[in-house]
């Protein structure tokens, strides 16, 4: 009987409306209805029980739980709960309805869905492939994990770098500190440990350069806007030094220089020592980005602003426009204008 | 020379004095109110754009990038320092002191050069002098001679001090360089979550009539729980929208229509999003 009513129920297709009512809203009616619906026999005590186990506590007595399953026709035989022979399996019930009641984060899970419908990760874990397709004939000793990754690790494993800072989560180890909601955003969680390994991975195949075509616009626009963003880094070890701190010492770090195109779209990065000043590596950078986005015409702040730059950008058929400091002026008078 | 509408007086030109080795274009930018402001552009520059066009081109920048780096600071961990390992490569220290002192000794040559040239002449001044028996002027000469004298010790002895320091400065070293292979790609992750997150943000606002930044997104939204629900034809997310102020929830609801606008779909499914007051 059990199989018969069970079967109809699932013939005729499907979760039941739930409309919010008085005492329980939709959330809460679907919820009840999932956990029916993976065991009908279970006594209306036992499921309350678990519904208190769950994120999301419902507050309804069992008279009112009984109604319910007398609706959706869920509602058991009278006697002693047991082991009913052939019911329905959970799978098919979980393929009617699931309910997650409690969910973090959820404009990101909105985010990545439309990520998915974009496929905003395909070029990326093309890219990927192709580096590693690349490394493997070159280096025919190495055998790590990254090597035979499955296209499916690729993209998730890229998915937790890359939905991180969303989940606040900035630095690696915070993955096994913080809670995050990886499992429901991409089907499973990771440990620091995995991502650092495949970061140190990517590392060894160079993914940073097969990685960069990722950020170019399908259409490239005339200007490109380069600027320098330098982070402080604390190290023992002696090091070359760049960045001031506001305590006055002078700190180890790194220097991104960062092009975006006329739209904002960022569309290049490099790194280089902190000790090096922007003029001194601005040209090779510039004759990269030209190469890689075709745009020729560069925008940068007064890091640049000298003689030499301007004749050096004109040499190799760069155009740079920048702004001159007030001291090298005494106003309109200094120029033929017209 | 061109009046732009709120009054600022746009020129362009090259330098009022001749300068042959300067390939710079300018354009002089006059406001009412504030400081001049003198933009400069290569040849190519002032072929592609107009003069006119020079100022806002370069105003841009602020948007584009300064206030990029600093929502990337905010939300896409562009501060964070990935991997330790460090290189070892030239120490560049060293090669800037060796510059330097090279620099200086050639100086220092330079002058003991110059010193000696005048010495010899005020010796030959002195022996002229000298010989046709004057007076005043020989006594004049010798005294000068004396301080040129001086000038050339204290050159020699300049020039000995730089030789001594470019001895001690000792052979070339090496000193670690970080290794920026996993920055550059954590950084070419947060550049690529940002480009994303601004083509999501022109989809969300081509729904909506309402402008909602994407600071506003992150918090009302992202940032919020909720609950999902699954059903055969459609998939439903709530949104907790409990302690909202009402302006923030009008927004947040707005937002959320914005969603069910955009056709979101998952498992072939239409998503709709929905405000929830759920308890905490």
């Amino acid at each position: 009987m059990q199989l018969a009513l069970s079967q109809r129920n699932l013939d005729e297709g499907a979760s039941p409306a739930f409309c919010a009512g008085r005492k329980l809203g939709e959330v809460e009616q679907a919820l009840l209805w999932s956990l029916l619906h993976e065991d009908p026999s279970s006594p209306s005590r036992v499921l309350l029980d678990k519904v208190a186990h769950t994120q999301l506590p419902i507050a309804v007595s069992i008279r009112h739980l009984n109604r319910w399953r007398a609706t959706w026709g869920l509602n058991r035989g009278q006697g002693r709960p047991h082991q009913a022979e052939g019911h329905r399996p959970v799978a098919s019930g979980a393929e009617v309805v699931r309910v997650t009641p409690h969910l973090s984060f959820v404009g990101v899970h909105l985010f990545a869905h439309w990520l998915d419908q974009q496929g905003a990760f395909g070029p990326v874990v093309a890219q990927l492939q192709q580096a590693i397709e690349a490394y493997k004939p070159t280096h025919p000793d190495d055998d790590f994990a990254l090597l035979h990754h499955r296209e499916q690790t690729l993209r998730r494993r890229f998915q937790a770098l890359f939905f991180a800072p969303l989940l606040g989560i900035e630095t690696l180890t915070a993955f096994d500190t913080h809670e995050h909601p990886l499992p429901t955003l991409l089907g499973q969680g990771y440990h620091s440990a995995t991502l650092s390994q495949f970061l140190g991975q990517l590392e060894r195949i160079n993914a940073a350069e097969a990685l960069m075509p990722v950020l170019l616009p399908s259409r490239s626009g005339q200007v490109t806007y380069v600027d320098g963003h330098m982070i402080a880094y604390w190290s023992r070890l002696p090091m070359h030094k760049g960045k001031i701190t506001m305590l006055g010492r002078i700190m180890a770090g790194s220097q991104a220089v960062i092009a975006h195109d006329e739209t904002g779209q960022a569309v290049f990065v490099a790194y280089d020592a902190p000790d090096l000043h922007l003029s001194q590596i601005i040209l090779f950078y510039c004759q990269q980005v030209a190469e890689a986005t075709g745009s020729a015409l560069f925008v940068i702040d007064r890091a640049v602003n000298s003689v030499a730059l301007a004749e050096a950008f004109d040499e190799q058929g760069l155009g740079l426009l920048c702004m001159l400091d007030d001291n090298e002026h005494a106003g309109v008078e200094s120029f033929e204008a017209t | 020379m061109e009046t732009l509408e709120d009054g600022t007086r746009v020129s362009s030109g090259p330098w009022k004095e001749v300068r042959t080795d300067d390939p710079r274009h300018f354009v002089i930018v006059q406001p009412a109110e504030s400081k001049t402001l003198v933009y400069w552009g290569t040849p190519k520059v002032k072929d592609a754009l107009e003069a006119k066009e020079w100022p806002g081109v370069y105003r841009a920048r602020n948007e584009i990038q300064e206030h990029r780096f600093k929502d990337m600071i905010d939300h896409g961990a562009l501060e964070i320092n990935y991997g330790r390992q460090k290189i070892l490569g030239a120490d560049r220290h060293h090669q800037r002191k060796q510059v330097h002192l090279d620099q200086s000794l050639e100086t220092a040559h330079k002058r003991v050069d110059k010193k000696a040239e005048a010495l010899k002449a005020q010796q030959d001044k002195v022996a002229e002098s000298e010989a046709k028996g004057h007076g005043k002027r020989l006594e004049q000469r010798t005294r000068t001679l004396l301080t040129l004298e001086q000038a050339f010790k204290e050159a020699k002895a300049q020039q000995a001090q730089c030789s001594e320091h470019a001895s001690t400065l000792g052979p070339a070293g090496q000193r670690a360089d970080r290794d920026f292979r996993k920055q550059t790609i954590m950084t070419i992750r947060t550049l690529l979550l940002e480009n994303l997150l601004r083509a999501f943000m022109g989809a969300l606002a081509a729904t909506q009539h309402t402008k909602v930044s994407l600071q506003q997104v992150l918090s009302l939204l992202f940032e919020r729980s909720g609950s999902r629900m699954e059903t055969p034809s459609q998939v439903l997310y709530w949104v907790n929208s409990a302690g909202l102020s009402l302006a923030n929830r009008r927004l947040l609801s707005e937002v959320a229509q914005g969603f069910c606008a955009m056709g979101l779909q998952e498992k072939g499914k239409p998503v709709y999003v929905r405000l929830k007051d759920m308890p905490p």
